[in-house]
């Protein structure tokens, strides 16, 4: 019992507190702990149960396969992905350097290296003549094949040069260009997490589809200040003059009079009378496009932007980090126990 | 601790600490000064009330929609006879929304128990799925249901993003569960898994304090739990009274800074503070004033009518060359209005006082006291030079016997006073030890150091 929910809940009292008063605390001991061993030992942490995680993947997966359930075959496609990552990853290289460092006759060895690097024996002559003394020159492509490159070496070395085969070390060569795993990451890896990324621009306008919908008063609030927020910030936006705003405006309450009176008369009064004193004031006044300023779209996107977003967005804030900070000293203190399962 | 102990101890602790702050407080980080009595002031609120409410105080707690759907949720699971779907969010424990997601997680687990429903729970971190499972399994203990319970119910996917997003959206499209749960921290993938669920017509909870995502879940889930409501959520499902006092106390402080907000306005707008109602101060803002209208006045004379234009109204588009020409030509510096006035500051780049962040209002001040050197140093130069020995100074006795060692071959004819100056040059990092300098000055910045709450 001790071990299960005394002792974790005591390293979690200590550790919170120290982390929490060692930021006040200038000694370079604490300062460390805080800064950097804390960090780092969850970073272990973490690396270690990655075993577990992948041990765990590997057997959900397999149990899919032996048990033919639904969609099994992309368990499948898992366990193979898996496999070829930590092919590429730990046991296959796939990234042999060339270097030439010396030779006796330029021409001789340019026909070799031109059949490599995809460029006429004369412009490789030339590179080779150019390199200063003592440096070596290296072919850009890595070899996928130990025994690839070393044919290359071979070659070289018949035709009079002195070439050496230098393999990428482990662990650079998961970003070095040409190795396999470099290959996996860049022309399998990046493009299907971009797919998935890139689905979110139809899930977005799903969504904002939905949202949009009129349904009550907050839903008829959020797509009035979208459209201005939408239209405010592209150019059209800056074209459409604060008048048919006004215009649109009018009609709006109209609208509003009609379902409130139900009253054709005075529906046609207010729209009328609402086109015609903002027509008339605009004359009289002399507005320009974005005159009167509230009803100019960029200005009001600006302001819905700037003033009720930002008022809700920090509200929203304070409430989160007064969460934050209360569930953090609930852990430290001891009082929520749940992650220990009470 | 009983109530009389636990105040006693707490009373002591506090004693003590008043000792160590009055003795001068040694290695005290003086400039994080106002965070650390807040922190001690924010925890004794919450500690007061969650004593108040083990003292058994009646504390009522507002319903919550979301929370009282959860329930409903894995009832609509059992009935369909389909599985409950709980994601803790993509980060790691470190995150403080994934440990609460991980805790609702266990009142989640202990109704699944009770109505016999599966429970998927996919993980993007391997940690994440230890604590998880743990928190699953001693739900369905406490519920007496230790045989529905399985460790693969709760099981790791991928750590990275998208990849976890897709492989959880493949589980909704084949399982198809009737709730889907998203409880913790999120970003871009939260919108992908929403739309998925929402497109497989599952009941949906989302809670987390991703601000940038609670659009995107109110959006495409039934019921959200925005920021605080879901660290409120553990509270809630369990009623324990310690954590419900626990809430009580975040309202308590929820008060207490709004007052304080309020205040701060209203001090503000007062200009009741020291260093605004003085004579420098207020000498330095209307010299402000007078260099923004005096360049504000050059900018109208000397522009055509378009820069005028332009200047004063800001906006993204203009009316036809003619139109402007008619309006703006004739119009004299004296005829334009206050807003119109600012808008020119902040084009041509010489705002008026008010229109100043406070970090340039600093900055102007300090660099006027140390113009005029009212310092009790001779010159800017002197004090930092002072400054740098100081620093290096710290650094010195900071240092082991080899870094000692390096710097005394490095210089190895310089006496003590001048090896600090080198070092200090090397490691001194001005921000500090100008606000210092300016401390020195006067006790300005000791108010921003207020507002920006280092």
């Amino acid at each position: 019992m001790f071990m299960k929910r005394q002792l974790p809940i005591a390293i979690a009292a200590t550790i919170g507190f120290l982390t929490l008063f060692g930021w006040f605390v200038d000694e370079p001991v604490i300062k460390s702990f805080v800064d950097d061993d804390a960090t780092q030992w969850f970073d272990i942490l973490a690396s270690f149960a990655m075993f577990l995680g992948a041990l765990n993947l590997l057997k959900m997966q397999a149990i899919k396969i032996i048990k033919q359930q639904k969609g099994w075959q992309y368990a499948a496609l898992a366990i193979v992905g898996f496999t070829f990552s930590f092919t590429a990853g730990f046991i296959l290289l796939g990234s042999y350097n060339v270097e030439i460092s010396q030779y006796d006759d330029p021409a001789k060895v340019a026909t070799v290296l031109a059949s490599e690097i995809n460029l006429d024996e004369k412009s490789t002559e030339n590179i080779l003549i150019a390199m200063p003394e003592g440096d070596t020159y290296t072919i850009d492509t890595p070899y996928f094949t130990k025994k690839g490159a070393d044919n290359v070496v071979e070659q070289i070395n018949a035709a009079g040069g002195t070439a050496n085969m230098r393999a990428t070390e482990w662990g650079a060569h998961i970003s070095t260009r040409g190795s396999l795993f470099n290959w996996m990451f860049r022309f399998i890896f990046t493009p299907l997490s971009a797919t998935m990324f890139a689905l979110l621009a139809f899930f977005v306008a799903s969504a904002s589809y939905r949202a949009f919908k009129i349904r009550n008063f907050e839903a008829t609030l959020l797509l009035i200040s979208g459209i201005i927020i939408m239209l405010g910030r592209v150019p059209i936006g800056g074209n459409i003059s604060a008048w048919f705003i006004l215009y649109i405006v009018v009609l709006a309450l109209s609208a509003g009079v009609n379902t409130w009176f139900k009253n054709r008369t005075y529906t046609f009064a207010a729209v009328v009378g609402g086109l015609l004193a903002v027509t008339i004031a605009g004359f009289i006044m002399g507005w320009p496009v974005d005159q009167p300023a509230i009803f100019y779209l960029p200005v009001l996107q600006d302001w819905i932007y700037n003033n009720p977003n930002v008022a809700g967005a920090r509200a929203i804030m304070i409430g989160i980090g007064l969460g934050i900070f209360a569930t953090s000293i609930r852990y430290i203190l001891g009082i929520e126990k749940s992650y220990i399962g009470e | 601790m009983k109530d009389k102990q636990f105040w006693s101890v707490a009373g002591i602790i506090f004693v003590l600490f008043m000792i160590y702050w009055f003795a001068g407080h040694p290695f005290f980080v003086s400039e994080r000064g106002v965070m650390f009595w807040s922190i001690l002031v924010v925890g004794g609120v919450l500690i007061y009330s969650t004593r108040m409410a083990k003292r058994g105080e009646k504390i009522t707690l507002r319903s919550i929609p979301g929370l009282k759907a959860v329930e409903e949720a894995v009832g609509r699971s059992t009935e369909m006879g389909k599985p409950v779907l709980y994601v803790p969010g993509i980060m790691d424990m470190d995150q403080v929304e994934t440990v609460a997601g991980v805790v609702v997680l266990g009142h989640v687990a202990k109704m699944t128990a009770r109505y016999e429903t599966s429970l998927n729970v996919p993980v993007s971190r391997a940690i994440v799925m230890k604590a998880a499972r743990e928190s699953c399994r001693e739900s369905y203990l406490l519920e007496g249901r230790p045989d529905l319970f399985h460790d693969d119910m709760v099981h790791y996917l991928t750590d990275d993003q998208f990849a976890y997003a897709a492989g959880v959206n493949g589980i909704m499209i084949r399982e198809e569960p009737a709730a889907c749960l998203y409880m913790g921290k999120f970003y871009a993938e939260s919108l992908l898994l929403a739309e998925t669920g929402n497109s497989i017509g599952a009941i949906q909870i989302a809670g987390t304090a991703s601000p940038s995502q609670i659009p995107f879940f109110v959006t495409a889930c039934d019921y959200t739990l925005i920021g605080e409501e879901f660290f409120a959520a553990s509270a809630y499902l369990s009623q324990d009274p310690e954590l419900i006092g626990g809430v009580k106390g975040q309202d308590y402080l929820k008060i207490l800074f709004t007052s304080v907000l309020l205040l701060s306005v209203l001090l503000f707008s007062m200009n009741i503070f020291e260093q605004q109602r003085s004579d420098e101060w207020k000498d330095l803002k209307q010299k402000t004033n007078l260099s923004a209208e005096k360049s504000i006045a050059d900018f109208w004379n000397n522009a055509d009518p378009i820069s005028r234009y332009r200047a004063v109204n800001r906006s993204v588009s203009e009316p036809s060359a003619e139109h402007i020409l008619n309006k703006y030509k004739n119009i004299a510096y004296s005829d334009l209005s206050k807003r119109q006035k600012n808008n020119i500051a902040f084009t041509t780049g010489t705002p008026f006082w008010i229109q100043l962040p406070v970090d340039n209002r600093m900055e102007i001040v300090n660099q006027t006291f140390t113009d005029n050197n009212q310092s009790g140093y001779d010159t800017d130069a002197e004090f930092r030079q002072l400054e740098i020995v100081k620093e290096g100074k710290n650094k010195w006795n900071q240092m082991g016997e080899d870094e000692r060692e390096e710097y005394q071959v490095k210089f190895p004819e310089m006496n003590r006073e001048d090896l600090y100056a080198e070092i200090g040059k090397e490691t001194i990092e001005w921000e500090d030890h100008e606000v210092a300098w300016a401390i020195n000055q006067r006790s300005i910045p000791v108010i921003k150091n207020i507002l920006m709450v280092q």
